[in-house]
C-alpha cells in the first residue's frame, strides 16, 4: 500500500515536471507571437535609403508617413500592395497627395540593399521611399506598427520566403501610429482615411 | 536513310500525341507580372480550362527566361501571408484552375534579365500526363483582382 502511494506521488511529481517545463517553454516562445497581440503604438524610425539615412522626423508637422513592411522578393503581394498605393495616392487632390510620405520597409536587408530597394520603388511611381535596416532594429519596429513577419525556409530555389502582414500603418513624423489599414482596403477607403487624418493634424 | 525516317516518324507521333492529350487544356488570360529592374523574381498567372472528361494536373513548368519556374500558392492565416511551394495544381475534369494574384501562381525564379512590358515569356507547362503546353506570355503591369485586363488569348496546342 504504502509503495502503491510513492508510486503515486512520484508519477504526480512527474507529470507536474512535465507539465512545468511545457508551460515554462510554451512561455519562452511568446515573443514571436506577441507581435500580432499587442496593442501596437508605432515608433519614430531611422533607417537607411540609397540617399542617405531617413528618419519619420524629416517629414514636415503636418505631413503623415504611409507605412508598409515587405521584401523585394516577394512577388505578388508586395508589388500589388504598392500598385494599389500608387493608383490611390493619385486619386488625391494635389494638396492632400503631397501630404502622404509613402515609405516602404524591407525586412529582408539580405537581399534587399538600398540600392536595390530604390530601383524597386521607382518603378512604382508614387515618390516612395524604399528603407531598410540592421534586422534587430527592423525587428523590433515592426512588432512596434503591429506588423509580422518571419523567415521561412523552403524547398524551392528561393532558398526561403518570408511570411508577413501586408497592412498599411499610418503615422506622424514623430512615430505616432494613427491607423492600420488592411490591405483589403478600396482606393476609396484608404484616401477618405488619409484625408481625415491629414485634416485633424492640420 | 531508314533510319533517319523512322526517328522522323517517331518525332512525329511523339509530337502528335502530346497535341492529342494537351487539346482539352485550354489557356486563358497568361501573363507575367512586370516588375522593377533588377528583380530576380516574378510570378506568371492564367487559367487552365480543362474541358476533357479525365482529371488532369499542372505538374511543373519551365522557362528560358529564369533559372528555375516553380509552382507556388499564398495563403492567408491570421492576417500573415505565406507564400508556400506546391507539387501540383489540380485541373478537375470539366473544370477550371485559376491562377491569379494573392493565390496559385507561376514562380519565375533568378530571372537572367529584366522584363519589359513589350517583351514575350515562353514557358512551357507540364501535365502529369506528361503533355506539354508552349505558351508566349506578355508582361503585363498586374493590378490584382480587379486589374480589368480580361484579354482572352486563346491557346490551344
Amino acid at each position: 500500500m504504502k509503495t502503491n502511494k510513492t508510486l503515486l506521488l512520484g508519477g504526480v511529481a512527474v507529470i507536474a515536471l512535465i507539465a512545468a517545463v511545457q508551460i515554462w517553454s510554451g512561455l519562452n516562445q511568446q515573443p514571436e507571437q506577441t507581435a500580432l497581440a499587442e496593442k501596437p503604438t508605432g515608433a519614430p524610425f531611422t533607417l537607411q535609403s540609397k540617399e542617405g539615412e531617413v528618419s519619420l522626423s524629416d517629414l514636415e508637422d503636418n505631413q503623415l508617413a504611409l507605412i508598409f513592411f515587405g521584401y523585394t522578393w516577394c512577388p505578388d503581394i508586395c508589388p500589388m500592395s504598392m500598385v494599389f498605393l500608387s493608383r490611390a495616392l493619385e486619386n488625391l487632390p494635389g494638396d492632400v497627395r503631397d501630404r502622404v510620405q509613402p515609405i516602404f520597409i524591407s525586412v529582408d536587408p539580405d537581399r534587399d540593399t538600398p540600392e536595390r530597394l530604390q530601383a524597386y520603388v521607382e518603378f512604382f511611381d508614387a515618390g516612395i521611399l524604399g528603407v531598410t535596416g540592421d534586422k534587430d532594429y527592423l525587428q523590433q519596429l515592426a512588432s512596434e506598427y503591429g506588423a509580422f513577419y518571419r523567415k521561412v525556409e523552403m524547398d524551392s530555389a528561393m532558398e526561403y520566403a518570408v511570411d508577413h502582414t501586408s497592412d498599411f500603418y499610418l503615422a506622424t513624423n514623430k512615430g505616432e501610429l494613427i491607423t492600420t489599414l488592411s490591405h483589403n482596403v478600396s482606393g476609396n477607403q484608404l484616401n477618405e482615411t488619409l484625408t481625415k487624418a491629414l485634416a485633424e493634424i492640420q | 536513310m531508314k533510319k533517319h525516317l523512322q526517328l522522323a516518324s517517331w518525332l512525329l507521333l511523339l509530337v502528335a500525341s502530346f497535341q492529342l492529350q494537351a487539346m482539352d487544356i485550354q489557356v486563358k488570360n497568361p501573363h507575367v507580372r512586370a516588375v522593377p529592374p533588377g528583380s530576380q523574381v516574378t510570378a506568371a498567372f492564367m487559367e487552365l480550362h480543362n474541358h476533357g472528361s479525365e482529371k488532369r494536373a499542372l505538374v511543373d513548368a519551365s522557362s528560358p527566361v529564369s533559372a528555375a519556374v516553380e509552382l507556388h500558392t499564398h495563403t492567408e492565416v491570421d492576417g500573415v501571408m505565406q507564400m508556400r511551394r506546391v507539387s501540383q495544381i489540380e485541373l478537375p475534369a470539366g473544370g477550371v484552375a485559376r491562377l491569379e494574384p494573392g493565390g496559385l501562381h507561376l514562380m519565375l525564379i533568378d530571372l537572367h534579365s529584366g522584363l519589359n512590358t513589350d517583351t514575350q515569356v515562353e514557358i512551357t507547362l507540364t501535365l502529369d500526363d506528361g503533355s506539354l503546353i508552349e505558351l508566349n506570355l506578355p508582361v503585363k503591369r498586374v493590378h490584382g483582382h480587379q486589374g480589368g485586363h480580361q484579354q482572352d488569348s486563346h491557346q490551344h496546342h
